[in-house]
């Protein structure tokens, strides 16, 4: 759909995001601006939690729906818009990860190690990964991937997630605990 | 003696390492968000004019209901404007309590009027109020009571 307006956002102009997330609140095309530069980031951190391309997709148009709603109360606070429609991405995608988590959990102890099925040991990795990721409190899992995978400062994550940069810190550490006693082999025979 | 990784730190970067290929967009998706954007849109202004509508007609009835009542009488009578000796001033005034208004006259004295509460508005638009005047000099100047005509509210727009 061609509206005539470039299809990504410059981020090196001044406030650059502050004015396009202003314009978005009333024009369409400033919104679909906003769409078009944020979408592959949203799509690429949604499928990484979940792995599963039609979740995927379907909490993708979740979330560019919950930010046209609610993009008339955002307020520029100096935090990238990223860090916004990551927050909005995390909540739609935590909702999901609660329904999956006690079959992630179930999965994972099944899991033989890689490569011993015949499966492509990249791909099974992956997987083993995603699984044990999800195995997680969906705030563990929040952090993790916010901040490891997807590059966000603490700050930025504090921001995303709505809570302070010690809690931030704080979830990170105990999801790292918790990641790895789910990868100790006693704890998955268990 | 071989570094070990930290499994953790393993797993994060295999998730992080995951191939993936998609379209920069989705114009199927992008249809339906500028549609919804047009929806929202139409249905905030239809929102908004509700809003608008129900102001103005709360407006109309309020205001009908306060001239009904006479309150265009009340709030006429609210300005007054006085002139002693070519000075004129104006004086609100309440039902609620007596009004008085200070004038330096043209001897140097004062002039001090007062405008009780009690006071009512004559079929003629005037109002009785009391002065009491003083001669630059001090001397008392005698009392007594002259009528000052009230000022239209929308004169003093």
């Amino acid at each position: 759909m061609d509206l005539g307006i470039p299809a990504t956002l410059d981020m090196t102009a001044p406030d650059g995001e502050q004015a396009l997330m202003e314009r978005a609140k009333r024009d369409r095309s400033a919104f679909a601006l906003l769409y078009r530069t944020h979408y592959r980031p949203v799509l690429r951190y949604i499928h990484r939690r979940t792995g599963d391309p039609h979740v995927t997709d379907d909490l993708v148009a979740d979330v560019f729906l919950i930010a046209m709603q609610s993009v008339g109360r955002y307020r520029y606070r100096g935090i990238p818009v990223r860090a916004w429609l990551f927050g909005i991405a995390s909540n739609c995608v935590n909702q999901w990860a609660r329904r999956q988590r006690r079959r992630a959990l179930q999965r994972l102890a099944r899991e033989p190690t890689a490569g011993a099925d015949g499966r492509d040991s990249v791909s099974h990795a992956t997987e083993v990964a995603r699984t044990a990721l999800l195995t997680l409190a969906p705030r563990y899992q929040t952090v993790l991937a916010l901040h490891y995978l997807e590059g966000l400062s603490v700050q930025e994550v504090a921001a995303a997630v709505g809570c302070r940069i010690g809690t931030v810190k704080s979830r990170l550490a105990r999801g790292r605990d918790q990641l790895r006693r789910r990868l100790s082999p006693r704890r998955l025979s268990s | 003696m071989k570094d070990q990784k930290d499994p953790v730190d393993s797993i994060l970067d295999t998730l992080r390492r995951e191939p993936f290929s998609a379209q920069p967009v989705n114009p199927e998706l992008e249809d339906r968000l500028m549609q919804a954007f047009d929806t929202q849109g139409t249905a905030r202004r239809s929102r908004m004019g509700r809003v608008a509508l129900i102001a103005l007609a709360a407006l109309t009835i309020g205001g009908g209901t306060f001239a009904a009542t006479g309150g265009l009488q009340t709030l006429r009578s609210w300005l007054v404007t006085v002139e002693i000796d070519g000075k004129t001033q104006t004086l609100e005034l309440t039902q609620v309590r007596d009004q008085e208004l200070t004038l330096e006259t043209e001897d140097g004295g004062t002039a001090r009027i007062n405008i009780s509460r009690s006071a009512t508005v004559g079929d003629d638009g005037m109002v009785e109020v009391s002065i009491e005047r003083k001669r630059g000099e001090g001397e008392p100047a005698p009392n007594g009571t002259i009528k000052i005509n009230l000022e239209p509210m929308e004169d003093h727009r």
